[in-house]
């Protein structure tokens, strides 16, 4: 373990009513944020929804036109040198060097950082798989490759906080679980890593939170857990589901029972499985499948983000 | 090594290993064979200090100023236009490279290989001067010390010239935020002075407005044309590449080329600082 959070420690990240309009038109709109050690927060959004400017902003790249951004308790605005050097970014595609080796560019940005020892800049080109083409000049890597350098160069420093704009972009299969099992060991030790994905699979696979902006708003945030969690209802597979879902529909708790996909999705009598599989059995309908009903995250983010209803 | 050392050994590595700004020293070795053949069979003699100051100085002057000038804004352009253009810039900032120590980091780095280039290149005008004709070299060597305060003037005259070329390529490179536009604006400064120098005094006649001819000594490439006769009022013409040079004296030069490089400074430094970087 890298480091153990102190109970009264600054979150890694902190963004706090941050804003940032363009002419008339507000991008981010008081967007308030906490990022603590450890955690993977998955920050979503549809096109145009204010994350890239967000994470610009807490990068010292746009300038907010309100609020502050805070990297371990010290104003990312009014103290960068101090802060940022803590902090490692992959935004959008990976900027490079392409006439300069995988190698060579590692050391142009370790010399940004105050430098790194030539065995770091060995150990970041085999931590992300590319030692076989380390001499190589970048403009012959392919897309994964230079994602692969993308993140050794987010890696440089030993940062305290890493973010990751779309990090599996042009990877192929085994490197988006690299990169995913990367993320999570870098969490594990101690890191706050900052993920903004379209692949809200992979979202809900790694991360331990998320954030879902739209039109520059924060509209929903919490636990993984809690983004995900029914009401407590059961999704179940039997037999015969329109004699079932009448069945339950004539039961006093079972009103709300429908089909939703082919699955039979339904409270409990007691909010327990236990009784309802009892109460399936004693009336004759056994299911051969039973498990709690969860959301996914595609489902909440197109209700939060309203883009299902065709809001946008 | 870390900080500011750290940056420009970064900026330094980033030159180095650019492929492309090797083919630059080639304008540098075509200025040195242009000059080496056009002092060749000149048959001066070299009986006095100015004599010997001409014969070696004013080529030397002329190649540093153009074959290491031209090749320094070329460089100067991609060194910062390219930040921009391939995005790398917002990895620097987001990692806390402060912007200004950036900018200063690129004319640090910029600063070393100008004065590698122009010891190089000066050692090969010197060798190549030599080889066409080997008699006022030789004089110049001798007569060291009464041609220093010449040879102090025109070194004063190549610092300058180099300065205004990288400081107006690290400016127009930062306005455009590109290699394409500051090469565009850069490698026409210069023809676009010159033609006003001789084209405004014109200007000044058919439309019998003296304002005209009143802004051809402010020009940039005028200044620095006229540089080393304006410090040597003595001296004839430099004999190569003849370019317009408005009549002004010496100081009034290093002032207005003076106040060109704190411009472009200035202004370098203020929209790095200032504006927000984008994709």
């Amino acid at each position: 373990m890298r480091h153990v959070p102190e109970y009264d420690e600054p979150p890694v990240l902190e963004l706090d009513g941050l804003c940032r309009a363009y002419g008339g038109r507000t991008v981010v709109d008081h967007v308030d944020l906490v990022l603590r050690r450890g955690e993977i927060l998955g920050f979503l959004g549809p096109n145009g929804a204010g994350k890239t400017t967000t994470i610009r902003m807490a990068l010292n790249l746009v300038r907010p036109s309100a609020g502050t951004v805070r990297v371990l308790g010290h104003d990312v605005w009014r103290d960068p040198r101090r802060v940022l050097p803590r902090v490692g970014a992959l935004v959008e595609e990976p900027a490079l060097y392409p006439n300069l080796s995988g190698r060579d560019n590692l050391r142009a940005f370790a010399a940004a950082v105050g430098g790194a020892r030539t065995p770091t800049i060995q150990q970041l080109i085999e931590v992300v798989g590319l030692t076989d083409r380390e001499h190589d000049r970048v403009r012959t890597y392919s897309l994964g490759m230079k994602q692969r350098l993308g993140v050794a160069i987010a890696l440089l420093n030993d940062p305290d906080l890493l973010v990751l704009d779309e990090p599996a972009n042009g990877l192929d299969p085994l490197g988006i679980a690299e990169v995913r099992d990367l993320m999570a060991r870098l969490a594990a030790e101690g890191r706050a890593v900052f993920l903004c994905s379209h692949v809200l699979r992979e979202v809900e696979t790694i991360c331990t939170r998320v954030a879902i902006v739209d039109r520059g708003r924060l509209v929903h945030e919490g636990s993984v857990d809690e983004v995900l969690a029914g009401t407590g209802e059961f999704w179940l597979r039997v037999r015969e589901p329109a004699e079932v879902l009448a069945l339950l529909r004539e039961q006093e708790w079972g009103r709300t029972a429908r089909l939703d996909e082919g699955r039979l999705v339904t409270p409990s009598p007691t909010g327990e499985g236990r009784d309802l599989c009892a109460f399936l059995a004693a009336a004759g309908h056994p299911p051969d499948a039973l498990d709690r009903f969860r959301h996914d995250l595609e489902d909440v983010f197109l209700r939060v983000t309203n883009v299902a209803e065709g809001g946008r | 090594m870390r900080g500011f050392p750290s940056l420009v050994g970064g900026e330094l590595l980033k030159i180095r290993r650019q492929p492309a700004n090797w083919s630059l020293p080639l304008i540098a070795l075509a200025a040195v064979s242009l000059v080496a053949l056009l002092s060749s069979g000149n048959g001066r003699r070299v009986s006095d200090p100015d004599d010997i100051a001409r014969a070696v100085l004013d080529p030397l002057t002329v190649t540093l100023q153009v074959g290491v000038g031209i090749p320094l804004l070329v460089l100067s352009v991609r060194v910062v236009g390219q930040e921009y253009q391939l995005g790398t810039v917002h990895v620097l900032v987001a990692r806390g490279t402060g912007r200004v120590r950036l900018v200063l980091a690129k004319l640090a780095a910029l600063g070393i290989a100008a004065a590698a280039t122009a010891v190089v290149v000066g050692a090969i005008t010197v060798g190549a001067l030599w080889m066409v004709e080997p008699e006022p070299v030789q004089a110049a060597a001798a007569a060291a010390p009464a041609i220093s305060r010449d040879a102090g003037l025109n070194l004063l005259a190549v610092g300058l010239s180099l300065a205004a070329c990288v400081l107006m390529g690290v400016f127009v490179a930062t306005l455009g935020r590109s290699v394409v536009f500051g090469l565009a604006l850069a490698l026409v400064w210069f023809p676009v002075d010159n033609v006003a120098t001789l084209v405004l005094p014109a200007l000044t006649v058919f439309s019998r407005m003296p304002l005209w001819d009143g802004l051809t000594p402010y020009l940039l490439g005028g200044n620095l044309n006229t540089m080393v006769q304006a410090l040597e009022p003595g001296r004839r013409a430099v004999a190569f590449l003849v370019s317009p040079e408005p009549q002004v004296d010496g100081q009034h030069a290093v002032l207005v080329v003076a106040a060109y490089l704190t411009v472009f400074l200035a202004a370098s430094l203020l929209l790095t600082w200032r504006r927000d970087i984008h994709h």
